[in-house]
C-alpha cells in the first residue's frame, strides 16, 4: 500500500512535467494565433491564454510538489510496468494500429470487409484457438450492421468497391 | 404546479403506446447487455447504442435512449451481485452485500431487492423532480452571461472537486476539456484556432467522439486487464426471484431514506451515482443495530445504495436539462444525444419544448418500471448474456463505437481522434485524473468562452462585471467552497486517523 502511494507520488512528478510541456505548447500556438478581422484583434487569444496558465501552473506544482528528482524513479516505474504487464501494453498498442488500419481502409475497401478484417484481428488477438467462431462472428457482425444501418437506420456505409454492396 | 402535472401527464400519454413501449423494452435489453460487461456503464451503453436512434424522430429516439439508460444501470448492478464485477462506479455498492448474498444462495432476493430498491428510489426521484425542476429553470431564466460564466467555472471547479482522486488533478482534467472546445473555428470573429490546416477540425471536434472515445475505447483497453485474468462464471439456474416479507420489512425505510439523498448527492455536478450510492451503504451502516453483519450479505447493504444510486441518476438529470451543464459523464451523453436530436437543454427547454421535458422525465419513469419488471422475471434468461465470453463482446463495442462515431459525422478523421482520446482516456485513468471534468469542460468550453467575452465586451473590459449581481457572488461562494472542501475533508479524514490510532 505504501509503496503504491510512494510509486504514484513519484509518477506525479512526470504527470507534472507532460502537463506543463502541453500548457507551454498550448501557450505558444495560442501566441502564434492569427489576430481577429474583426472587433479586438487579441479577442480570440484570451481565453486559450486563460487555459494555458492554468496548465503550466498546475504541471510546475505537480512537478514541484514530488521533486524534479522523481523524475527518474518514475521512469523507472514506467520501465518496470512495462516489464510486468508488457502483453497488456501490447494489446492496447496493437488494437490502436487495427483501429487506424481500419481508419485507413474504411473507404477504400468498404464498411463489410473492412469490419470483417478489423473484428478478425481484434478476435485473433484475444482468442486464437477458436478461429472458427471469430470467423462466424465477424462475418455476421460486419453484415448485419451493415444492412440495420444502411437498410433500416438510413447511415449510408461505404460500400464494397465494383460490386456496390 | 397543476400546469406541470398537466405536463407530465401529456408526457405519459405520449409514452404509453405500444410502440414507445417496445422501443423502452428493446432499449432495455441493448442497455442491459452493455451494463452487464464489466467496466461499462450506463453512459458507454448510451454512447454506443445512440446511432439506432438516428431516424427515429425525437420522441421515440428520446425513449429509447431512456431505456438503455436503465438497462444499463440495472445490467451493471445484475453484474455486481452474480459475478462481483460492478458495471461502473455505481454498480460497486452493490457488490458489498450483493456478491455475498448470492454466494449464500440468495441471489434470487438479492436480484429482486436490488430492482424493488431501483424502482422505489427512481418514483421518489422523479416525484421530487417535478417539484424542483420548473423553480430551477425559472431562476436560471434570469442569468446573464455574466453569472453563466460565473455558473460554469462554479460547475467545473465542483466537479473537479468531487470527483474521485484529488481537486487539482480534477482541474487538470478541466484544463485539458477547455483546451479541446477550443480547437476549430472560432465563431465570434471566425480566426482559426488550433486545426493545424487540417479541414475537418474547422468545425470543432464533436464532444460526443470525445465521450465515445473515453468511454468506449478507453473501457475496453482498461478490460484488457481483466480479459486476462479471465471472468467467473455467473449463476444461470433461479429459483423465484421475489423477497420475502420480512426482508422486505428490513428494507423499506432505508429505500426511503436513501432516495432523497441520492437525489440531491446526484444533482451536483461532478458527484453522482458513485458517490451517492456509497454514502447511502456507509450511512446505513452507521445507523444500523448490526453494522458488523454489513459485507457479508446483509439484505439493507444492497437495497440502500440501490435506491440512492437510481435516486441520484433522477437527480443528474436537473442540471442537465434546466442549465444545459450535465454534471455526469452519463448525463453528458444524455445531453449529447438531446443535442443530436436538435434539442438545446438549458433553462428554455422547460418553457418553450415542456412537452419533451416532461416526455424525458415520463420516459424515465415508464422505463424504470419496465426495466424493473423485466428484470425480475426474466433475470435467469439475461443473465446467460454473461455466459458470452467478453472476449467477443468488447471487439464488438469497438466495432459499434467506430459505426456509431461515422453515423454522427461521416468522417474518417473522427476515426483518429477517437484512438487518440481513447488512448488519452486511458492513461488518464492510470495516472487517477478524473474523466468526468474534461468531458463537462469540452461541452461547456465554448459557451463558457463565449459568456467570458459577452461579459467582458458588455463591460468594456471590466473585469468586476463578473461578480456585479447577487447571484454572481453566491456562485462565486460555492466555487471557493467547492475549492475548500477537499482539504477540509482531508483534514477531517486526519483527525480520525489520529484519534483511531491513538485508541
Amino acid at each position: 500500500m505504501k509503496d503504491q502511494i510512494k510509486k504514484n507520488n513519484a509518477n506525479d512528478s512526470l504527470l507534472g512535467l507532460i502537463i506543463f510541456i502541453i500548457g507551454s505548447i498550448y501557450l505558444v500556438l495560442t501566441l502564434q494565433l492569427k489576430e481577429a478581422s474583426i472587433g479586438n484583434p487579441v479577442e480570440p487569444k484570451y481565453f486559450p491564454f486563460i487555459i494555458s496558465v492554468l496548465l503550466i501552473v498546475l504541471g510546475v506544482y505537480f512537478l514541484l510538489k514530488t521533486g524534479i528528482s522523481q523524475l527518474k524513479v518514475s521512469v523507472q516505474n514506467i520501465k518496470d510496468a512495462l516489464n510486468l504487464e508488457g502483453d497488456i501494453y501490447l494489446t492496447i498498442a496493437i488494437t490502436s494500429i487495427n483501429c487506424i488500419v481500419y481508419a485507413l481502409l474504411f473507404k477504400k475497401i468498404g464498411y463489410i470487409l473492412s469490419t470483417f478484417v478489423f473484428l478478425e484481428v481484434m478476435l485473433y488477438l484475444t482468442r486464437k484457438e477458436k478461429w472458427v467462431s471469430n470467423i462466424i462472428v465477424s462475418t455476421l457482425f460486419s453484415i448485419i450492421i451493415y444492412f440495420v444501418f444502411s437498410k433500416l437506420l438510413g447511415v449510408v456505409l461505404p460500400p464494397i468497391p465494383f460490386l456496390e454492396v | 404546479m397543476s400546469e406541470i402535472l398537466m405536463n407530465l401527464f401529456n408526457g405519459f400519454v405520449v409514452v404509453l403506446t405500444p410502440y414507445h413501449l417496445l422501443l423502452i423494452a428493446l432499449g432495455g435489453l441493448l442497455g442491459t447487455i452493455v451494463g452487464m460487461l464489466p467496466g461499462l456503464g450506463p453512459a458507454t451503453g448510451v454512447a454506443v447504442l445512440l446511432p439506432i436512434t438516428f431516424t427515429m424522430g425525437p420522441t421515440a429516439a428520446l425513449i429509447t435512449m431512456c431505456g438503455v439508460y436503465y438497462g444499463a444501470m440495472f445490467g451493471g448492478s445484475r453484474s455486481s451481485i452474480l459475478i462481483n464485477t460492478p458495471g461502473d462506479g455505481a454498480a460497486l455498492a452493490a457488490t458489498f452485500d450483493g456478491y455475498p448474498m448470492a454466494m449464500k444462495g440468495k441471489a434470487e432476493s438479492a436480484l429482486a431487492m436490488s430492482a424493488i430498491a431501483s424502482f422505489i428510489g427512481g418514483l421518489i426521484a422523479v416525484a421530487l423532480m417535478v417539484l424542483v425542476a420548473t423553480p430551477v429553470a425559472e431562476f436560471a431564466l434570469k442569468f446573464g452571461p455574466a453569472e453563466y460564466f460565473m455558473l460554469m467555472v462554479a460547475a467545473l471547479v465542483m466537479t473537479s472537486s468531487l470527483s474521485k482522486g484529488n481537486m487539482l488533478k480534477g482541474l487538470i482534467g478541466t484544463g485539458i476539456g477547455l483546451m479541446i472546445a477550443t480547437i476549430g473555428i472560432d465563431a465570434q470573429s471566425g480566426t482559426r484556432r488550433f486545426t493545424f490546416g487540417v479541414l475537418e477540425l474547422q468545425s470543432g471536434i464533436d464532444f460526443l467522439v470525445i465521450i465515445i472515445a473515453i468511454y468506449a475505447l478507453g473501457e475496453v483497453f482498461k478490460s484488457f486487464k481483466t480479459l486476462k485474468d479471465g471472468t467467473k462464471k455467473a449463476q444461470t439456474k433461479f429459483g423465484k426471484i421475489w423477497v420475502s416479507k420480512e426482508e422486505w420489512k428490513r428494507c423499506k425505510y432505508p429505500i426511503l431514506r436513501c432516495a432523497p439523498l441520492g437525489f440531491i448527492i446526484g444533482a451536483l455536478p461532478g458527484a453522482g451515482g458513485t458517490m451517492a450510492s456509497l454514502m447511502a451503504y456507509n450511512n446505513e451502516k452507521q445507523i444500523a443495530k448490526n453494522p458488523e453483519a454489513f459485507g457479508k450479505g446483509e439484505i439493507i447493504g444492497l437495497a440502500a445504495p440501490e435506491s440512492a444510486n437510481n435516486a441520484a441518476s433522477v437527480g443528474a438529470l436537473i442540471p442537465m436539462l434546466t442549465l444545459g451543464i450535465p454534471g455526469s459523464g452519463t448525463t453528458a451523453v444524455m445531453m449529447g444525444a438531446l443535442l443530436m436530436l436538435g434539442i438545446q437543454p438549458g433553462p428554455l427547454l422547460f418553457t418553450q419544448h415542456p412537452d419533451i421535458a416532461w416526455g424525458l422525465i415520463a420516459s424515465l419513469f415508464i422505463g424504470n418500471i419496465m426495466l424493473a419488471f423485466i428484470n425480475i422475471p426474466l433475470a435467469g434468461l439475461l443473465v446467460r448474456v454473461l455466459a458470452v465470453p467478453p472476449k467477443v463482446l468488447y471487439p464488438i463495442v469497438l466495432a459499434l463505437a467506430f459505426v456509431g462515431t461515422y453515423a454522427i459525422g461521416t468522417s474518417i478523421v473522427d476515426y483518429y481522434l477517437l484512438v487518440i482520446f481513447g488512448l488519452v482516456g486511458y492513461f488518464m485513468s492510470k495516472v487517477n485524473i478524473p474523466t468526468a471534468p474534461l468531458i463537462l469542460a469540452v461541452i461547456v468550453g465554448n459557451t463558457m468562452e463565449n459568456s467570458y467575452r459577452q461579459t467582458l465586451n458588455i463591460s468594456d473590459g471590466n473585469y468586476t462585471a463578473f461578480f456585479d449581481s447577487g447571484v454572481s457572488i453566491g456562485l462565486l461562494v460555492i466555487t471557493v467552497i467547492s475549492i475548500a472542501f477537499p482539504l477540509i475533508k482531508k483534514r477531517f479524514d486526519e483527525k480520525i486517523i489520529a484519534k483511531v490510532s491513538a485508541e
